[in-house]
């Protein structure tokens, strides 16, 4: 155990023991401070020898070169994919024959000025078949592990397949989606300079699914920080990434797309209003063995967060500080202060990145 | 041995066709043999790769989930990535283990063995949560023990008990350290017990410490809670049989395996042994058809001998048969010199007999021995005619002679004149009411050759030529023309004017048994019979006719017979043997 790992360590570390403030007030106070003092140093050695025990964390080596040790790392800055399906699917975003009666597109809902979500807290859905979750966002969807808020979905594939004919959603069939396709000749020629049988329903999910994947966004102020550039953010939002870090946030909201990788728990400490429907609440996952009594969703991705308000999976949240004092009340079971909570926001919006080249927040 | 060859040989008519069927039988199966196993079967071979991918991507799952529950992962990405990856791969495996029919037999395996990974992928999914948790409260407790030591009252002593708060964290946190280092049923209990008394303390006390203690207490549970099931979920996830799922997918696709290498290789067996198979039938055919080839040559030779004799006893009939035709006119022939032999003999009878004294009478005047030199001249001139006559017979029974004798193609050197001479004189009673005779003859050297044999072919033409130039109302020509051409070979023409040969006749007046004369007159073998007898002496015969105009039958003979040795050779030449021998 070296230093490096000492000075990530949340407070257990002896040295930061000492640079507490909490502590120094301990210690202006009489000799019984100082046992208390000595309790707490014992007290602290325990915790250490306990954290320890279960943590064995890798180093974290504060260097100004490249940190690949840390829980989030940054979006890849190239991603190899075929253009011409690319384009294809592009167009097929936004085509709307993909839903039933011709009513709606992907791109109803997912508009690239409001950060690929639809800006409301629940999404409209179809008439007589209203939505039930908040919009998740499209940007860097082909870097999650899972999809969807329950994480059921395991590739781009699969939810695209169940998306158009979900009633909620697209309301279509396949069966009919397809042949209507076939009708057009210019879109029929187009698959048939890409695919050998032409226009079939797993081709046109092919097309769809690769367009996904491009819309990566990478070169977020944070990701140049990890990548070695100390200057790409400020000093407060490095000071609210280590606090990201120390109150545990990063524990769920880690990986490439920090977070989109797990499933947890909404409410591990009391019960916030946005899960007072208990484990059926909409969008919660459905016999993961996480909880019985509590919902279970799966963790969402922080990227570009600045841009898709309002939040959580009923969009009952509307501002990103808010969301961040229910979440560290009820993920954390902590109160923060509001300069921790600015930290942290500031870090949070450090994590949009740039679509094509231009930055999502100016789409 | 004979009996073997008689059997297969009049067997062998069958055995041709059976052996035919036989072999093409073998070809067909053996081709369609190869054609089988030619025809790559991949899916068996590319199911194992995909499968020995996946199993290379569990142990690599399984390293990621060991590397997450030590906690020296630095975030969940690899782990949830691999899980991902191993699900997917698994559902491709099992529906291509459904649809394809040869590898049906593992489709309840690959599915428990997908349920399994499924499983387990649920497990520590759980796991994730869970030790998520557990790391946020542990790292927060400080903190929440700071906040409840700002408080003095956490050091003072609680109402009722010897102990502080203090003391009661203390013993609070000891012992949830105690149980996350061994969490045994003992040292729960005791923690609870403990969380239990900090709780029931902290409600004596104000409500900021109380509120404190109480967030420190949560956080603790927490821990508690999530250590425990950790270990449980820790424990289920070796539990999950996913080993024996596996191996049991393995064992299947390597009787697969296993199964299709037996069939292969039976495959093969079966195709050496039909080429085995293929191979003898041949040999045995090739030595069937040798022996029947053997014995076809045997018969060949025994055909062309009998072929032979028979030609030779034709030729004979043929011969025998144009001289019985010749006995009228040769009887004739003969009759004449005959009578007038008779007439000579009678009148010499006559002389001597009736006036003798006028021959051998002493001679005693002038006049007498005048009448006497008168009777003797006319003596000598009666007898030398009666010689004469016989002299004429004899040639004629000579001639006949040698015409008939049976020769055995007795070779050697000859006039062709002569024997055209032969020819005319057999013929002459036909001939002098029939055509005038016109010679042409150059003086050609003699010939080597079966002379007996050509006099047959000329005198063959000569009397066809009479016989051609008898139905004309007018006295006809025959020519005979003999002349030596620049390759050294005697050509010998036979020309008549008679109605001549149509040209739907010509081509076949060398056949045997043909004749345009009715039955009866003619054998049909008389210029087959030349034809082979010219042949056979190396020469041509042709026939170039106009009808209306007459016939033209031309011989050529080499002179040195191409197929004799001459054998008047001088002594120092030597003998040429390249020259084939004249067969018999």
């Amino acid at each position: 155990m070296n230093t490096g790992e000492l000075s990530s360590c949340p407070p257990c570390s002896i040295g930061q023991l000492r640079q507490d403030d909490d502590i120094s007030q301990i210690k202006r106070t009489s000799a019984s401070s100082r046992s208390r003092a000595a309790l707490l140093s014992s007290v602290g050695g325990i915790l250490c020898l306990c954290l320890f025990t279960l943590l064995a964390s890798a180093g974290v080596m504060i260097s100004g070169e490249n940190r690949s040790d840390e829980p989030i790392s940054p979006i890849p800055l190239e991603v190899p994919l075929d253009q011409a399906k690319v384009k294809l699917g592009r167009s097929l975003f936004a085509d709307s024959r993909l839903s039933a009666g011709n009513g709606v597109s992907c791109a109803s809902c997912h508009l690239f000025e409001r950060g690929l979500t639809d800006g409301l807290p629940i999404s409209r859905g179809l008439p007589g078949s209203p939505g039930g979750t908040n919009t998740l966002t499209l940007f860097n969807v082909g870097l999650n592990a899972k999809l969807g808020w329950d994480g059921h979905f395991l590739s781009l594939q699969d939810q695209a397949k169940a998306v158009v004919q979900d009633k909620h959603r697209m309301g279509a069939k396949w069966d009919d989606v397809v042949p209507l396709l076939r009708n057009d000749i210019a879109l029929t020629a187009t698959f048939n300079q890409i695919y050998k049988d032409g226009i079939q329903r797993d081709n046109v999910i092919d097309a769809l699914a690769e367009f996904e994947k491009s819309l990566d966004t990478p070169n977020a102020p944070f990701d140049r920080y990890l990548r070695g550039d100390d200057n790409a953010i400020s000093e407060e939002a490095k000071s609210g990434y280590q606090l990201f870090k120390n109150y545990g946030c990063v524990s769920c909201h880690q990986g490439v797309n920090v977070g989109g990788n797990m499933l947890q728990v909404f409410g591990i400490f009391g019960t916030p209003e946005a899960a007072s429907q208990g484990p059926k609440t909409p969008g919660a996952a459905q016999g993961s063995g996480i909880d019985d009594d509590r919902p279970v969703f799966r963790v969402p991705s922080l990227r570009n967060v600045a841009q898709t308000a309002p939040y959580f999976h009923d969009g009952s949240v509307a501002t990103l500080t808010e969301a961040i004092g229910v979440m560290a009340k009820y993920q954390l079971g902590r109160s923060i202060s509001d300069e921790d909570v600015a930290k942290i926001e500031v870090f949070l919006k450090s994590l949009s990145g740039e679509y094509q080249g231009v930055p999502v927040g100016n789409l | 041995m004979n009996k073997f060859s008689a059997k297969s040989f009049g067997a062998s008519q069958h055995a041709w066709v059976v052996f035919i069927a036989v072999i093409a039988i073998l070809s067909l199966s053996l081709g369609g043999l190869i054609w089988l196993t030619q025809a790559p079967d991949n899916s068996l071979p590319d199911f194992r790769r995909q499968f020995a991918s996946l199993r290379d991507l569990e142990s690599q799952w399984d390293r990621e989930i060991l590397s997450l529950q030590l906690g020296i992962s630095p975030n969940y990405d690899a782990v949830t990535n691999t899980a991902r990856d191993l699900k997917l791969g698994l559902a491709r495996l099992e529906a291509q283990s459904s649809s394809d029919e040869s590898l049906t037999s593992t489709q309840p395996l690959v599915k428990s063995y997908r349920e399994s990974v499924e499983q387990k992928a649920w497990l520590s999914e759980q796991v994730k949560a869970s030790y998520a948790m557990l790391r946020n409260s542990v790292a927060v407790l400080p903190n929440a023990i700071s906040d409840a030591y700002e408080h003095p009252e956490a050091l003072k002593t609680i109402a009722g008990g010897n102990k502080r708060i203090s003391d009661l964290l203390t013993e609070t946190i000891t012992g949830m350290v105690s149980f996350t280092i061994s969490p045994t049923v003992l040292l729960r209990d005791s923690v609870e017990e403990r969380i239990n008394d900090t709780r029931a303390a902290a409600q004596s006390v104000s409500p900021e410490l109380s509120d404190a203690i109480n967030r420190f207490l949560v956080q603790i549970e927490v821990v508690i809670k999530e250590r425990q099931r950790g270990n449980e979920l820790m424990l289920a996830i070796t539990a999950v049989p996913i080993e024996v799922a596996a191996n049991r997918v393995q064992t299947e696709l390597q009787s697969l395996e296993e199964t299709k290498v037996g069939t292969e290789r039976m495959l093969w067996d079966l195709t050496v042994t039909l080429a085995a198979l293929l191979v003898l039938t041949f040999v045995a055919f090739v030595f069937v058809l040798s022996r029947r080839f053997v014995q076809l040559g045997r018969d060949n030779r025994m055909l062309q001998e009998v072929n032979e004799n028979v030609e030779e006893q034709l030729m004979q009939s043929a011969k025998l048969s144009a001289l019985g035709q010749m006995v009228a006119g040769i009887t004739h022939e003969i009759n004449t010199p005959l009578a007038y032999v008779k007439a000579v003999f009678e009148l010499i009878k006559e002389r001597v007999l009736v006036a003798p004294e006028k021959i051998v009478k002493d001679v005693v005047n002038e006049d007498d021995e005048e009448a006497a030199r008168e009777a003797r001249e006319e003596l000598e001139t009666l007898l030398d005619d009666g010689l004469h006559g016989i002299e004429e017979i004899t040639t004629l029974v000579r001639t006949m002679k040698n015409f008939s004798r049976l020769d055995k193609g007795h070779i050697e050197s000859f006039s062709v004149e002569e024997g055209l001479e032969s020819a005319l004189l057999i013929a002459r009673s036909e001939l002098k009411y029939v055509a005038e005779v016109k010679r042409e003859f150059d003086s050609v050297p003699q010939i080597m050759g079966s002379p007996s044999q050509i006099r047959q072919v000329l005198l063959n033409l000569v009397v066809n030529a009479v016989d051609a130039m008898t139905a004309m109302d007018r006295r006809g020509i025959l020519t005979l023309r003999t002349r030596i051409t620049s390759s050294d070979t005697v050509q010998i023409d036979v020309c008549d004017n008679g109605p001549g040969i149509p040209e739907d006749v010509i081509g076949k007046i060398f056949d045997p048994f043909f004749t345009t004369k009715p039955v009866g007159q003619g054998t049909g073998m008389g210029l087959s019979i030349c034809y082979r007898i010219v042949e056979n002496h190396g020469g041509t015969i042709t026939v170039s006719s106009k009808p209306g105009k007459g016939t033209v039958f031309t011989i050529t003979l080499p002179r040195q017979g191409e197929k004799f040795p001459e054998p008047l050779r001088s002594p120092n030449v030597a003998y040429d043997k390249s020259k084939p021998s004249y067969a018999a």
